[in-house]
Order: C-alpha cells, then structure tokens, then sequence
C-alpha cells in the first residue's frame, strides 16, 4: 500500500492496479464484523438455547452396556473424542449421560463409549424425581407404601394412586415447612428483641434501674408467651408431619438397588417416555414456575431462585431511589447552575472517568467506608445492645443498604451524564423563552426544561439499573451471600430491612457455577439463571432504547 | 428585569412574586449544594482509598516508656519475661543467688507491681536452666543433676462477666488491680479478664542426661510437648510426651518415646563444646550449637532415631555465637554472635546440598551490630510474626523484622536511665504493643506502635527472600500454610492485570477496529442500523455472564479442540484474503451488481469456511508441526521447539512477506501490468498472493530452525504448559466487554471525520480504500486512540471474567496457556476475609488504590485526546 506513493502519474487505468481497492484488507475488515456479530449473536443464542431447555423434559434412555450394567440416564452431551493412544489416534464417539441416583453410582454424570454399548432403549415408565436432597433420582416405581402396608404395586397402580396423594402430601410439606421458617422465626425474633430491649436497658440507664427491671419483667413475659405460642406451632407441625409420615414410594434403579422414597421429599416426578406434548409443556411450566417462585434447594443448584430474584429488584430499586435524585441535582448544577469554566469542564472529566472506574474498586470504597466506617458508627450509637449481647454488626457488615449505595455510587456517572446530555438537548430557544415570559430560573427549570429532558433521564437511570443489576464484583464484597432466605423486603415490620444480606441472581451465576460442589449437575442451573438475567437485563435496554427513539421523534415534530 | 425605562419608553412595574423569588433561591440552594455534594462525594472515593493505603507506609514509633524496679539493694537474676495477651500486664520471674525465685505481675503502662508469688515447691525453684515459649504458658527447666521436665509459666487468662465482677469495683480501660492474689484487667475491648500467675511443672523429670543441664528447648505438637536438653558434656536428649486419653477407661496414659545423643568428638567440632540446643517449631529439626559457631543439625521426625543431616557454620568471622533463639513459624533460627550481628538461618530447599532430605542451612538475612560491635546479651522472638528484639551489651535494644530485614526500633535503655546495664531478658506482648527489658535490677517496658512491619515499598514491588523459597522472589501468599510469613509482593498481581490486559487487547483491538472501519466506511447505512446496536448489546452483557460462558463453557471446548483453535487464529484471517481475491476473478460486472451482499458473503458463507479450512487443516499443522499432539509438545514431552516458533514467526514473517509485496512486487506489477485485461490482473494478484503465503511460510521456517539449532525452546515464553483456565480464555471472555466499547468509540470517531474530506477524496480518484486508510483514518487516529485507551481501561479493572476464566494462580510467566492472578481478582476472593485494619485490608486497598490510579489515568487521557480530537475534526 506505502508503495502507491511511487506511482507513476501517466498511469490512470484504474483497474489494472488492483491493490490500490485493497480488496483484501477490506474483506478482513468485513470479516472482523461479521466475526464480532457472530460472537454476540451466538452467545445470546447459546445462553437463550441452553436456558430455555433447563426444565424441558428429555427422553429417559436405558442404555445396556456391553459388561452387563444398565444405566437410565438424560442424553445431555455426545462428543467424538480422540482416544489416548499417541501413535495411532482414533475418533471414538461417546455420549454424556446424566444417571442421577448419587447415592448407588457415586456420580451425577457419566461418559460412555457408544462402542460399548449393547441396547438403547425408551422404557415406558422410567420416573424422574426432583428430590428434596440428594439430586435427580431416576429409577422404576415400583410400590406404594405406607409403613410396611403395600398401598398399591405395579408401575401403572403406584402412579395413579401417587398423583392422586403426593399434591396433598406436598401440601402438608410446605405448610409445615412455612410454620418451621416464617412463624418460628417471627417468634424468635420476639425473643431477640426483648433480650436486647433488657440490654439496651442496661446499657442506657444502668443494671439497677427500673427501665432494666421492667425490661426483664417484660422478656420474661415475652419468653412465657413465645413458649407457648412455640407449643402451638409444634402441634400443628407434628400432625402435618404425622400424616406424612410413612408414606413412600419404592423405586427400583436400572441397576436392580431397591429404595423407598418418602412421599413429602419428593417435588415432582415425571415419566418423560410417557408425556404427551402437552404434558411435557406442561411440566415445562411447572418446573419454570418453581424456579421463578421457589426458595433454592441442594446448595442452590435445585429448586428455585426467588429470593435471588427478589433479593436484585429489591437492590436495583433502592438504588435507583438514590441514584436519581442525586444524578440529577448533579447533572442540573453542572449544566444550569455552574459557570462554564476550566472547574466545571475538570469536574466533566472526572465524571467522564469514574464511570471508567473498576467496578470492584466501588465494592472496596464500599466495604471500607460504608460498612466498615459508617456502618460500624451507627452500630455504635444505636444498635449497641446487639454488638455487646450477641457480638454482631447490624450495620457494621454488608446489607441491602450499602449494596445499593455503593451501586448507586457505581451507576452515578451514568445518570449524571445521561441527564446532562438530556439537559443540553433541550433547545436554548425554549429556555429563552420562558425567560422572556418572566419565568423564574427554578420555573424554568422545572416547567420546561425537565419535562423535555425526562425521557432522556429515565434512559439513564434504565441504563444505570441494567448496568447495576449485571454488576456483581462490587456485591461480592458489600453484602450479598450465598444463601439468604429471610427477603430484605418482605411482610413483616418494618417491611423494608435495609441491614440484611441479601441474594443475588448474578451472584448465584458465580456462586452455583463456580463454588458448587457438582459444577456439572448445576450448569443446566447456571444457564438458567443467566438466560433469565440477560433477559431482565435486554428487557431493561431496550426500555431505554424504546424511550430514546420516541424522545428523538418528539424534538423532531416539536422543534421551533 | 426591574429596570424602569424600557426601550418603548413606558414603565411597567412588575415584581416577582415572593414564594417564586423564594422557591428560585432555595431550588439554586438546593441543587448547588446537592450537585456540588454529589460530585465531591464522588471523587473522594480516591481520598478514601488512600486514606486507608496510607497507614501501611507509617514507621513504628515508641509511645512510652516506664521502668518497674526489681529490687533496690541487690541484683538480681532475671530467668524470663513475659506478658499477658493484650501486654497490659507483665510478668517477670527473677531470684537470688540463693535460689529463692519470685515470679511478679505489673503493670506494663505504669511499671506498678501488682502481685507475686514465691517459686518454692513444685520443683521450679532448683531449676538451674530455664526455657519459655513466648506467648504460651509453656516451658522447660533442667536441674543440675541432668533431670529436665515441661513447665507451665506465665499468665494465665480468663474472661470474666461483668455480673461476677466484685461489687463498686470500676476499672478504666488499661487498667489492672489485685484481688486476692489475681490480677483484673479491663482491656482495651472493654471486658474484664482474670489473669493468674502460673507457675508448676507438668510432668515428671525425664532422666536420660546425667550432668548439669545447660540448655534447654521446648515446641508444643499436636499430641503433646517435645522437649530437647543439652547437659554439659555435650549430651543431648530429646523426647516426647504425649498424653492418650483411652476413650473406654477414661484413663489418661502418658507415653514417653525419645533418643539420646552421644557427646561429638571435640576434635571434630572445632575443639569447642555444645552451648545452645534449638528445636524448630514444627517439630522437626534438632539444632545443636557450639560456641565457636560450628552447627549441627539433626531431622528428628522419627523421636526415636534422629538422623545428623549437615553441619554448617552459624557464625561466620572470628565471634563466636552468643544467642539463638527460634522465630515464630516454620524452621527460621535467630543466630547473634558475640560482635553483635544478628543472621536468620531456614533450612531452605536447594539442589546442590549433601544433607539426605535435600535441606540446606542458609544465612537468608543478616543484621549488622547497631552502634558499635558488642555482644548481644538478649533475644525474644514476637509470638505472632516473624518480629523479634535483641539487646546488646551497650544497653541498646532494637526491635527488627526478619521477613524484610529490617530495623523498626532501636532504643537505648541505658542511656535513657530505664535500665542500669545491658538487659539480660526481653519480651514482646503477643500483639505487639509493648517490649519489656530487664536487667538484674528492673524491667524497662516501652509501649510501641510497630505499624505495619511486614509491608514496605521495598517488599511490595521488589524480591523477597522467604522462608521455604530457595531464592528471593516476587510472591503473593496471604493465607494457606505458611501465613506465618505473609507474602504481600505486588508484582505477581500487577504482572497478572498486565498480562490480561496484554493478551485481551491483542485479540481485541483489532477485531473491533477493522469491524470500526468496516462499518463506517464500507458497510450500507441501513444494514449498519441494525448491526451497531446488536455489538453494542454486547457491552450491557453482565460480566459474571462472560466469565461462566469464558470459564465453565469456552475452557472445556478450547481445551479439546485446542489446535483447531490455534489453527483458527491463522487460517481465518487466510481464507478471508483468499476468499477476497477469488472475489476478484469475477468479471467486473457481477462484482458490482452482488456489491450489496458482499458483507454477508463474508459474514454468512466465508467466514464459516474458514472455521471449517482450520478444523481441516488443524490436524494436518498438528502432525507436522507437534508431532501429532499439542499438548504433550506444550508440556515439553517432544524435545524440538521448531513447531511453537513456526507458529509464533508466521505473522511476523507475514508481515516481511507483505512489505516485500508492497515494496517491490507492487510497483514492478504496476508498471508491467498496462494494458492487462481485469482477469488477468486478478489471477496474477491471486498468485502472488499464494507466493507471499508460501514465502512468508518459509522464512518463519527457516528462522525457526535457525532458532532450534542455537536449542532456543519457544516453550517457557509465550507457550508453556496448558491450564484449563488460561490467558487465551481470558483474552476472548473479556473480547466480549472491550470489543464493544472499542467499536462503538472508534465507529464514532471514524464516522464523524467530516463529510468533504471523503468527498474530496474520493473526487481526486482515490478508491474507497485508499480514501479510508489515508484521509478517514489519519484524521480520526486520535479518536481511535481514545477508544483503545478506554478499552484498556476496563480491561485493566476487570474483575469477574479474570475471576472465573484465569485461575487465580498469582504467577509471572507471559504463556498464553497458564493462568494468572489480577489485582482486581485478588480484592473479590480476599477483601471479605481480610480482618479490618490489617495489614492485607490495607495492601488490598491500596491494590484498590492502584486500579483506581491506573484507569484514572488512562481515561484521563483518552478523555483529553478525544476533546483534541472533537476540536480538530472541528476545524477542518
């Protein structure tokens, strides 16, 4: 290409100097797009794929192997792979099959050689059980037992009595299970309570005085109460699980173990071989409905994810509560207020940057600052009772709290530019104008200026919460946790506890894919989960693209 | 606007109304005060972070100083010192000529006695040779008679509740008072303990050694204490005693397994007799010095039958020794000699040694005598780190760090009157806030601040010489095994954050720059509609999202389809060029009516022919060049590193192919090719094409053998074992964060160059071409520059995808297949665990710090270049 600059001038045939088109360059530069596209492209195809196929029944195979074993197990995966073997490599195909039943084969997953494999076959009732504990269990119904009773027998006998008694069973499960965590827990809550009332009491008037005394008085009052309110909750919970109790369905594996389920483990179990369309559909939507409003099971890798889901609105939210209203005093200062000046275009800059600023260096500032500084005053002054009695921070760690303030620190530069950039959109002549009718600056301001710059404001704050709820560096370090089943957002007083800890769903990405002991049983999880976030997240863009084209249509029919 | 006169000439009178005037100034009030609030709060961020960085930096300092007299008529014999935990309250155990010792609890902030209690009994008080384990209760005594047991000494401490404490008793923090032969302390966490003078033997005097005992050590493991005496005819005994509880009887049965050393032959050790017998503190090592310096040292795993491993010089010059004392942690020995130098010795793994268990007794730091040359008279280790004092004859004391080899304090206690004569005791609190020396007259206790000992600029950027490292190294180690000696070296990190920033925007950069060019000069406006904000999209991908699909999906799939892989990286760009210039064979006509679906011939139909040329060839390179298999090459099981080099020159040789092409070929070609029809032209291009390849294939040949033949190993460079989670993963996880980011400031910036510039160009009979790379792109290099800066920017602070994708292994080597440790991974996995205030929450914060510095700085500039930029294209 440098040579061209020797060309002789008397040379004017174009297409005789084919290098001056660059044709090739220009190909590998379509090449780098289309290779950019493709990424993108197929990385939200595999993540939409792979998410959406989590809970879609797959067919049950029961695949004889050549030494006599059979396995009963999900086709998850088939490779050729290349056999070990340096001096004559061979391509041999074998399939991944999900076998389940940890506690006869050890494992979750299993490779196997098509090469040693005799039969495949569908078997009509090959079961699937979603367990409580444990893992998938895959295997053959065989009776229903109550106690050493044989309540029915027989594939068919077994399933029709099963449906027509696991609902109820199920029910009586979780009632008991809501008794053991929410009603128990308000109770113990009581209890902690009062215990910090006497030694608040204590601390704040001294052991000898009355308040003390009358604290006491009252704590033991609360414990009689709770006592008896626990013997109440005990009852019911007994008769629930009473009633549960003894109740199994016997199993048998491929590999001939027999195995009595109970009844109240089991969460669900279909016979994928039998299921119509329908039918799978429908169990597609159940499973779907679980994840979307169940509390996890099995480390997180099982179940549902709802106070993940929970745990990053309730996040996102708070932190769009604060995030906005400081963005946008921010953003009106530096454009309407501030004197142009090399200040205001320093200050810009530095904007401009922060939002350069990695995000984990937001969750160090907030660590040591939020929790470690502020947090750690607040406990002092007012929650000293429960520092001394049970030696833990109430603010003084992470929580909801300083999770959405360092997000909001996070997302701030984001408003503050959105909204300046929404702010300069709006024509001067409209500003003029209001002056010129007598309207004060603050007028001004609120009656022409931010309504115009509105759209534009909430296309920042949108982008600043899809921004906030992918970003979990910053969590990692002020107050989201693995497991955290008490809402930070939920029915009891005061409704909204901005001290707890909270779950996360982009957390639980990390979390079930990379601390999970069975990393393979949890991908399909993992898929989930982050089909579900990219698509909140997309639904949140394209929001903030939607708004911003029918911001952009609105000055072109309202231009002066 | 209250102007009476207006340019009508008619006056109107208009007054705003109050509550508007009002509201406008609060609303101005507000918004300033909020706005300004905002920003401020904002950018102390970076004050913050160094705010609490800073403190690391800070040198230790003497707060105060007291003294607590032993005695006002005679000296006496000071046998060990001590503190309780908080160091609050001291102890110290002295006696008389005649024997009859007295241990003393005071009180080290105000040097107040408080309470003692005599020795006799409990056969301490005939003990002629005395050992302590700072910060525990235990110790050793030796008799004259070579009878040597375990003891317990010291301060025993236990919570008390408030509701037990006696009645209208009120302590301020720090403060200690006797009751009834017990000391109450209310330390400075505000609860009350109870501390009690402890002083008994433990078990029944083992008799082995039949002369005086004259030295003595003692280590606590795990079953029980193991005890080593040295008599003074140079016999040496060590032994076990280990305590079984038996599960049924509930008896306790006590098993005592040990080995006695003979005497060594004088002749062979210099002529001068065993003074000093060391235990290391796991249990492993026996040490045994004379007084000349000679060493020798015995592994003892086996209690029953130690094995002498090496002899080794622990004083090197003309002084003898005068002290050893064991470090905190590990194996590291102390050694002061009589001139007043102080010399760390580990037993340090390295190959060139004799001892059978392949250890070597090293000298890995020494201190120089303070002042002038006098024999060291005392020494303490720190219980809690690898500090330890030192005093010597002239009455200095100096406090030293052995990780660092540095000196943190030096006082002298003499010249400032708290001591009459060299201390002959020291000891520091096991939180190391207060030393205490002792003479025969008093105990001089200094509180002190040792700051933060294990950091310095100097141990953070530079080489460390550890303890168990054969050398001195760059290391980041702050849990596990060996956090006795914690290892804060920055540069592993530092190294990691470069190292994926590297290998990112090498893959990177490019792919969104050409894809910049592409779609801003070449591509039809309605089709860049759709595709700018698909990549865009790519950017609000969540990187925890990157990072599973980089670390859990991509490693696996690389990993087994590795070669095709590399292979990739050759043949797509190939096929692209080759697929160009076969576009070039059509006649003219068709190319300009199928211009239009030019970029989805590439996208949709050659771009995927590539992948399948390099799953083709793949296998084929892999046979040729690495023997039919890859990763056994990559982990150095083919000798010949021909294969790594072929591959690593390629491009460069691509590149002279190229030059050569456009030097020489070119113009000779436009000069011969008047007159020649387009096919001719195309095919004649085409081959020269395949010669560059060919050419370009041959020299990296060539300059590969060249290369094997000096036996240069492309491997331990740029390839090198490979680890699941590697470099490459990283750099095409984290590709989906910059690409997007690079693109869309590039497109941009490429886009805005003026519209008549390209007009003028294309007018003045450039071609698109030339009109891109020699007017778009020179008036648009800053705007490209801007956008690789902040590329670089969020590559740098990363964290999730360099998290889940590189393995957290902080090593230093540049191979693209092993995995590293970033500043920014290193801050996620260990800020929550580091205690506050520590000296790693302060060295994570300011790796906070330096993130926070390093993208600053480099958006900084990118921001000004880009404003340079806006202007100029501005201008023209």
């Amino acid at each position: 290409m440098s040579s061209e600059r020797q060309r002789p001038r008397r040379l004017r045939s174009a297409h005789s100097n084919l290098s001056a088109h660059g044709e090739p360059w220009v190909w590998l530069t379509a090449g780098s797009l289309a290779l950019a596209i493709a990424m993108i492209t197929g990385l939200l195809c595999f993540i939409a794929i792979r998410g959406a196929a989590t809970f879609w029944p797959v067919p049950l195979e029961l695949v004889e192997l050549a030494d006599g074993r059979k396995v009963l197990g999900e086709v998850t995966d088939r490779q050729m792979a290349v056999q070990a073997g340096r001096e004559t490599p061979e391509q041999a195909a074998r399939r991944l099959v999900r076998t389940a039943n940890f506690e006869f084969t050890g494992n979750h997953y299993e490779w196997i050689d098509e090469s040693a494999i005799t039969a495949t076959t569908l078997p009509e009732w090959a079961t699937a059980v979603d367990r409580l504990e444990g893992g998938r269990f895959h295997g053959f119904p065989r009776r229903l037992m109550h106690g050493e009773e044989v309540v029915a027998a027989g594939a068919e006998g077994v399933w029709e009595e099963f449906e027509r008694i696991h609902p109820a069973a199920r029910e009586r499960y979780r009632a008991a299970r809501w008794v053991d965590k929410h009603e128990r827990g308000v109770l113990q809550r009581r209890l902690r309570a009062a215990r910090l009332d006497v030694v608040q009491a204590g601390l704040s008037s001294g052991l000898e005085s009355r308040q003390h005394t009358e604290s006491v008085k009252r704590e033991s009052e609360v414990v009689a109460a709770v006592e008896l309110e626990e013997k109440v909750l005990d009852q019911r919970t007994a008769s629930l699980r009473a009633q549960n109790a003894g109740w199994g369905v016997e199993f048998e594996t491929p590999g001939g173990e027999k195995t009595i389920l109970p009844l109240d483990s089991i969460v669900r179990a279909w016979q994928p071989n039998r299921l119509s369309l329908g039918g799978k559909a429908q169990l597609y939507g159940a499973r779907w409905g679980e994840f979307l409003a169940d509390d996890p099971r099995e480390a997180n890798s099982a179940g549902g994810v709802f106070p993940a889901i929970w745990g990053t609105i309730a996040m996102t939210l708070i932190m769009a509560v604060f995030v906005a209203p400081f963005g946008v005093l921010a953003a009106l200062y530096l454009r309407e207020y501030a004197t142009r000046g090399p200040v205001t275009a320093a200050v810009r800059i530095a904007i401009n940057n922060l939002a350069g600023v990695p995000s984990i260096v937001y969750g160090a500032f907030g660590l040591g600052f939020f929790c470690y500084f502020l947090g750690a005053g607040i406990d002092g002054v007012f929650f000293r009772a429960s520092l001394i009695a049970d030696n833990q921070p109430t603010f003084g760690t992470g929580g909801l709290l300083w999770a959405s303030l360092t997000l909001a620190l996070l997302t701030l530069p984001v408003v503050i530019v959105a909204t300046e950039e929404a702010l300069s959109a709006v024509p001067n002549s409209m500003r003029e104008g209001s002056y010129a009718c007598g309207a004060s600056k603050w007028q001004t301001i609120r009656r022409i200026v931010l309504p115009r710059a509105l759209p534009g404001i909430m296309t920042g704050l949108i982008l600043a919460m899809a921004r906030g709820a992918g970003e979990v560096a910053p969590l990692m370090l002020v107050g989201v946790k693995k497991i955290a089943l008490d809402l930070p957002i939920d029915g009891t007083f005061p409704f909204i506890h901005p001290e707890r800890e909270f779950m996360h769903l982009a957390y639980l990405i990390y979390d079930v894919g990379f601390q999970s002991p069975n990393s393979e049983a949890a991908k399909p999880m993992v898929f989930t989960i982050t089909f579900l976030l990219v698509a909140i997240i997309a639904l949140l863009n394209l929001t903030a693209i939607w708004i911003r084209s029918r911001l952009q249509r609105r000055y072109v029919a309202q231009q002066f | 606007m209250q102007s009476k006169a207006t340019f009508t000439g008619r006056s109107r009178p208009r007054t705003t109304r109050s509550w508007v005037r009002f509201g406008d100034g609060l609303a101005r009030a507000v918004i300033t005060l909020g706005g300004i609030g905002t920003i401020a709060a904002v950018l102390l961020m970076g004050v913050f972070l160094l705010a609490v960085a800073l403190p690391l930096f800070r040198s230790a300092r003497i707060l105060s100083q007291q003294t607590t007299p032993l005695s006002t008529s005679t000296a006496r014999r000071v046998a060990a010192l001590g503190s309780d935990e908080t160091g609050s309250v001291g102890w110290v155990l002295d006696s008389t000529e005649e024997g009859d010792g007295l241990l003393t609890a005071f009180h080290t902030a105000t040097g107040e006695k408080l309470t003692s209690r005599p020795l006799a009994g409990g056969g301490l008080a005939e003990a002629t040779c005395l050992r302590i384990v700072p910060g525990q209760l235990l110790a050793a005594v030796g008799y004259a008679d070579g009878a040597f047991r375990p003891a317990r000494i010291g301060l025993e401490s236990e919570f008390v509740d408030d509701a037990a404490l006696p009645a209208g008793l009120e302590l301020k923090p720090g403060e200690a008072r006797e009751i009834d032969g017990t000391v109450l302390l209310h330390d400075e966490s505000g609860r009350y303990a109870k501390l009690r003078l402890i002083a008994e033997t433990t078990a029944e005097p083992s008799r082995e050694l039949s002369a005086r005992v004259i030295d003595i050590d003692i280590t606590q493991l795990a079953a029980g204490p193991l005890l080593a005496a040295l008599d003074a005819t140079g016999g040496v005994r060590v032994e076990t005693v280990s305590s079984r509880r038996n599960l049924m009887t509930d008896a306790v049965v006590t098993t005592c397994s040990g080995a006695t050393l003979a005497p060594v032959e004088p002749e062979a050790e210099g002529a001068s007799p065993a003074l000093f017998i060391r235990l290391s503190e796991l249990g492993d090592q026996l040490f045994v010095f004379t007084a000349s310096g000679m060493a020798r040292r015995y592994a003892i795993r086996s209690i029953e039958s130690p094995q002498l491993m090496e002899s080794f010089d622990a004083a090197p010059g003309d002084a003898g020794i005068a002290m050893v004392t064991r470090l905190y942690g590990g194996n590291a020995l102390a050694v002061a000699d009589t001139s007043g130098a102080v010399r760390i010795f580990y037993a340090t793994r390295v190959p060139q040694t004799r001892a059978p268990d392949g250890l070597k007794m090293m000298v890995a730091k020494a201190f120089a005598p303070a002042r002038q040359p006098a024999a060291i008279t005392a020494m303490a280790a720190s219980p809690r780190s690898r500090l330890f004092v030192v005093g010597d004859a002239t009455g200095t004391v100096r406090v030293l760090q052995s990780t660092h080899q540095s000196t943190l304090l030096t006082v002298s206690a003499v010249g400032s009157g708290l001591l009459k004569g060299p201390p002959v005791a020291l000891a520091v609190s096991p939180r190391e806030k207060v030393l205490l020396a002792a003479d025969g007259r008093g105990v001089a206790g200094w509180g002190f601040d040792a700051a933060y000992p294990e950091v310095s600029a100097a141990s953070l950027f530079g080489k460390v010489w550890y303890e168990t490292y054969p050398a001195e190294v760059h290391a980041w180690e702050t849990t596990g095994h060996e956090s006795f000696e914690p290892k804060f070296g920055f540069m592993p990190l530092v190294f990691g954050t470069i190292k994926a920033t590297f290998y990112s925007m090498a893959f990177a950069t490019p792919i969104a720059i050409l894809a910049a060019i592409y779609s801003s000069q070449f591509l039809q406006p309605q089709w860049k509609s759709r595709l700018k904000p698909t990549i865009e999209m790519m950017a609000s991908l969540p990187s925890v999202v990157l990072g599973f699909v980089a670390g859990l999906i991509f490693a696996p799939v690389v990993e087994h389809w590795l070669m095709v892989v590399v292979t990739g990286f050759f043949v797509i760009p190939l096929t692209l060029l080759l697929g160009a210039h076969l576009w070039l064979l059509m006649p003219a006509g068709w190319r300009v009516g199928m211009g239009r679906w030019r970029f989805l011939l590439v996208g949709a139909v050659v771009l995927p022919l590539g992948g399948l040329a390099a799953l083709a060839v793949a296998p084929l390179l892999e046979r040729w060049l690495f023997a039919g298999d890859l990763r056994g090459w990559l982990e150095g099981r083919d000798g010949s590193g021909l294969g790594g080099w072929v591959l690593a020159l390629f491009p460069l040789a691509s590149v002279v192919a190229m030059l050569f092409c456009g030097r020489v070929i070119n113009p000779w070609l436009r000069r011969e090719s008047v007159g020649w029809s387009p096919r001719r032209a195309a095919i004649v291009s085409l081959a020269t094409f395949l010669a560059g390849v060919a050419v370009a294939l041959v020299i990296a040949l060539a300059a590969a053998t060249f290369l094997d033949a000096l036996r240069i190993d492309a491997r331990g460079g740029v390839f090198g074992t490979y680890v699941q989670r590697n470099a490459m993963i990283v750099a095409f996880g984290m590709s989906f964060a910059i690409i997007p980011l690079i693109f869309t400031i590039a497109d941009d910036a490429l886009s805005s160059v003026p519209e008549h510039l390209r007009s003028a160009s294309l007018g003045a009979g450039a071609t698109p071409w030339q009109t891109a790379v020699r007017v778009i792109m020179p008036a648009a290099a800053s705007g490209l520059f801007s956008a690789v800066m902040i590329g670089l920017g969020r590559a740098v602070g990363e964290t999730m995808i360099v998290l889940m994708a590189a393995g957290n292994t902080p090593l230093m080597d540049w191979s693209l297949f092993n995995g590293f440790q970033t500043l920014s991974a290193a801050l996620a996995t260990e800020l929550p665990e580091a205690a506050r205030g520590s000296a790693h929450y302060r060295v994570l914060f300011l790796a906070a710090l330096t993130l926070f510095a390093m993208t600053f700085v480099l958006n900084t500039v990118a921001e000004i270049i880009r404003e340079r930029f806006r202007r100029s294209s501005h201008e023209l």
